[in-house]
């Protein structure tokens, strides 16, 4: 999942698959050191599928999103088998290559 | 108020085109740790250092730094003029102290010391010993971490380098895997020393009566499955583990990977680590710079965090 290869059809395809049972929220560090949800695994996924879909996006998702470890505690748990961690990682990429482009360094 | 992430992430980005690393230090650190060692420089076995434990105690004061900005009232004003943070990075760099950059070189020697006591053969690149870039595969800068990775593959082909052996567990997640993703010529082996050390069938030359536990890295644990190498290391050496809470494969993050983003919330979730590690333990022993580094800053004064390598180093080195 790197780079240009993911695209949104692919993180609604993927990310749909969640039942938002939260399963994946006992395990995430960041989750439990901050008391917003989005800053679990089911919050970063709900932030990745509204911001893709519908377009929302605030302030407080891209520090959620940018604040993920990435530690991959949330994927062991998750029951629809999704790598919830990359998601995130990638999508960081999007954000990158798109809207949050910091000009300086546009690539 | 917390660092603000585009700026973060340019300084990164800038410094990685500038100097090959996200801190911009001299190439002489990176190496001087291998001086009067003996290593070869030409060999196809080579020791990938990745920078990490040479990098670790510069990035310390740095997160030290960038904590305290986070907290004080200025910090609104400060992060808006956030390039600030670029001079911050630059003064820091010669404040940091003497004593922890021996510390993480100290691990190095002794990574090599064990290694000699296998069967294998390995050299080391000295100056053109390379950064992987974690960072930016970390932070989603995929652009310049594919320009970054072809550049490093390019340059040990052309040193004739056919396997790495790494030394911690980012470095060789992104060498092992992720540069097989992105680069599709991508052809070298690449060995972690623990899994060398534990396929050497070792025979300890002291035994040492501790009890300890085990702090698994992530991606040691769940991305690269090393979980069982460190243990045989240890146990064989006579080394008691108290296997705390949570580990292996369900192991809990020390915070380090947000220490640059959120100084505050990195060291939040170092401290309900610290907290369930110390409970079972209090020598508590790490596989990776990182966790050294993000550990220690929330230890307590009666709880030890060290490297595996000095473990080793104990047991099975005169
Ligand atoms: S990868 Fe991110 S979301 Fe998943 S458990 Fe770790 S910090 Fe939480
Ligand atoms: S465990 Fe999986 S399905 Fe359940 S909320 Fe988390 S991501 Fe969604």
């Amino acid at each position: 999942m790197f780079g240009e290869r993911i695209s949104e059809e692919v993180f609604m395809r993927e990310l749909l698959k969640c039942s938002f049972c939260g399963f994946c929220e006992w395990v995430c560090p960041t989750l439990k050191a901050e008391e917003s949800r989005l800053y679990g695994p089911r919050g970063r996924v709900n932030i990745i599928i509204f911001a893709i879909k519908d377009g929302v996006w605030t302030d407080l998702g891209l520090r959620s999103i940018f604040n993920c470890l990435v530690c991959g505690a949330c994927n062991t748990q998750c029951p629809a088998g999704i790598k919830i961690s990359e998601y995130i990682r990638s999508f960081r990429y999007y954000l990158i290559s798109r809207e949050f482009r910091p000009c300086f360094i546009a690539k | 108020m917390a660092p603000p992430i585009k700026e973060i992430l340019r300084i990164i980005v800038e410094n990685v085109i500038r100097v090959g690393m996200p801190i911009p230090v001299s190439r002489r650190v990176v190496f001087k740790w291998a001086e009067g060692l003996g290593l070869k420089k030409n060999s196809e076995t080579i020791l990938f250092t990745g920078t990490l434990y040479q990098l670790v105690p510069y990035i310390t004061s740095i997160v030290g730094r960038l904590e305290s900005i986070e907290k004080s009232k200025l910090s609104s004003l400060l992060m808006s003029f956030g390039a600030k943070l670029s001079g911050i990075a630059d003064r820091l760099l010669v404040r940091t102290p003497r004593g922890e950059i021996e510390r993480q070189y100290e691990v190095l020697r002794r990574i090599v010391a064990l290694l000699k006591k296998t069967d294998t053969r390995f050299g080391y690149l000295y100056e053109d010993d390379m950064y992987s870039g974690a960072l930016l595969y970390d932070m989603g800068l995929d652009n310049y971490f594919r320009e970054h990775a072809e550049k490093v593959y390019d340059r040990l082909k052309d040193l004739g380098v056919e396997t790495l052996i790494t030394v911690d567990p980012h470095t060789t997640y992104i060498m092992k895997e992720v540069y097989r993703e992105v680069l599709p010529r991508y052809s070298l082996k690449v060995k972690n020393y623990l899994e060398v050390l534990s396929s050497s069938d070792l025979t300890p030359y002291r035994i040492i009566r501790k009890d300890v536990t085990i702090h698994d890295p992530c991606y040691y644990a769940r991305y690269l499955k090393i979980v069982e190498e460190p243990r045989k290391l240890l146990r064989s050496g006579g080394i008691n583990i108290i296997e705390a809470n949570r580990v292996r494969e369900l192991t809990f993050c020390c915070g380090g990977p947000i220490e640059s983003i959120s100084p505050t919330l990195s060291r939040s979730v170092a401290l309900m680590r610290m907290d369930e590690l110390s409970t079972s333990c209090k020598n508590i022993v790490v596989m990776c710079p990182i966790c050294y580094a993000n550990l220690s800053r929330v230890k307590a004064v009666d709880t030890n965090v060290d490297d595996i390598s000095n473990y080793l180093y104990s047991i099975y080195c005169e």
